[in-house]
């Protein structure tokens, strides 16, 4: 029985390997984001295999995915945002099955270490400042001003505008890892007192896991979901300079 | 928009987004403000700037996820 409920974050790394004097070491995350794509493609690779009229289950679930994934797109981005829908659904299956599979005990979740969605965060972050000034020049620095507003009021805006840029990676990295670290940390204080308690009132905790673990399940689908909407929306800001996206609101 | 399920979505991400949103900005507009005032050595006023404006980001922020519900 472990006592530090934060015990199951910890990464120790199996054996030291390095490569040019990187250290490339394996521990249990690399290997469960192994597992996370080997599962994902293989699960996608199956459901596309044979495309039938009348689809299986898990082609008629792959079909149902890629519609909710590219209604995400054309709700946010227009018509505009369809070239990006391959990133967009990677990133959104990659995470989605990360937390889903990271809720069977014994496993890791790879989204609860703030390396990995820092590292997510930056990257959809550096992608759409890219996209922006190679859709527009220098003309989306314009992003920082907000429509509408005054010449006087320009000192104020574009520094308030300027931070609320910069924090866009942050909550996108903070969101996702607090989420699936305060859930998984729930959960091991509720299992340590559900184990250290006696069992007339040891029942309590363990009832608590149940519901929690039901609740956990949402909460890593919802996660995956808003940070693949944010994703969406931060590249629909750099393709529609100003929100002038058809359809979107 | 109207449809069930569809405004459940949108009420649920709103709900997720807002908290962290408003935190975030603070702590980049306090973190800019305190490594300027570490650089420049004007502790007390550049930190109370960033602040400020990180707050003011973050309200607008929230302002503008609601206004696009």
């Amino acid at each position: 029985m472990e006592s530090n409920p934060l015990h199951p974050f910890e990464l120790h790394p199996y054996g030291t390997l390095s490569l040019f004097g990187i250290d490339i070491s394996l521990n249990k995350a690399v290997v469960m984001m192994w597992v996370v794509i080997a599962l994902a493609s293989w699960l996608l690779y199956r459901a596309g295999r044979e495309r039938r009229l009348i689809p299986t289950r898990l082609q008629s679930l792959a079909e149902l995915l890629v519609e909710f994934i590219k209604g995400m797109i054309l709700d946010t981005m227009g018509e505009k945002g369809l070239r990006f829908f391959p990133f967009i659904a990677t990133l959104f299956l990659f995470i989605l099955f990360c937390n889903l599979l990271g809720l069977i005990p014994g496993s890791y979740t790879v989204t609860s270490q703030i390396v990995v969605t820092a590292a997510f965060a930056l990257f959809v972050y550096a992608m759409s400042l890219v996209v922006g000034f190679a859709l527009h020049g220098f003309r989306f620095l314009g992003i920082l001003v907000p429509g509408g507003t005054p010449v006087l009021l320009l000192p104020l805006m574009v520094p308030i505008e300027i931070v609320s840029q910069l924090a866009r990676p942050l909550s996108l990295a903070v969101r996702l890892f607090a989420n699936m670290t305060a859930g998984h940390t729930i959960l091991a204080v509720l299992f340590g007192m559900a184990l250290s308690l006696p069992l007339w009132i040891g029942w309590a905790p363990f009832v608590f896991t149940i519901a929690i673990n039901g609740l956990e399940v949402m909460i890593a689908v919802i996660q995956a979901y808003i940070f693949t909407i944010l994703t969406c929306v931060y590249l629909g800001d750099a393709i529609n300079l100003h929100g002038h996206a058809e359809g979107a609101h | 928009m109207t449809d069930e399920p569809d405004a459940f979505r949108k009420g649920l991400s709103f709900a997720v987004r807002i908290g962290v949103e408003l935190v975030a900005s603070l702590i980049v507009g306090g973190g800019l403000g305190y490594w300027a005032d570490t650089y420049f050595g004007t502790t007390p006023v550049l930190i109370s700037i960033g602040l400020f404006l990180g707050m003011s980001a973050g309200l607008l922020n929230v302002y503008r996820t609601v206004s696009r519900l």
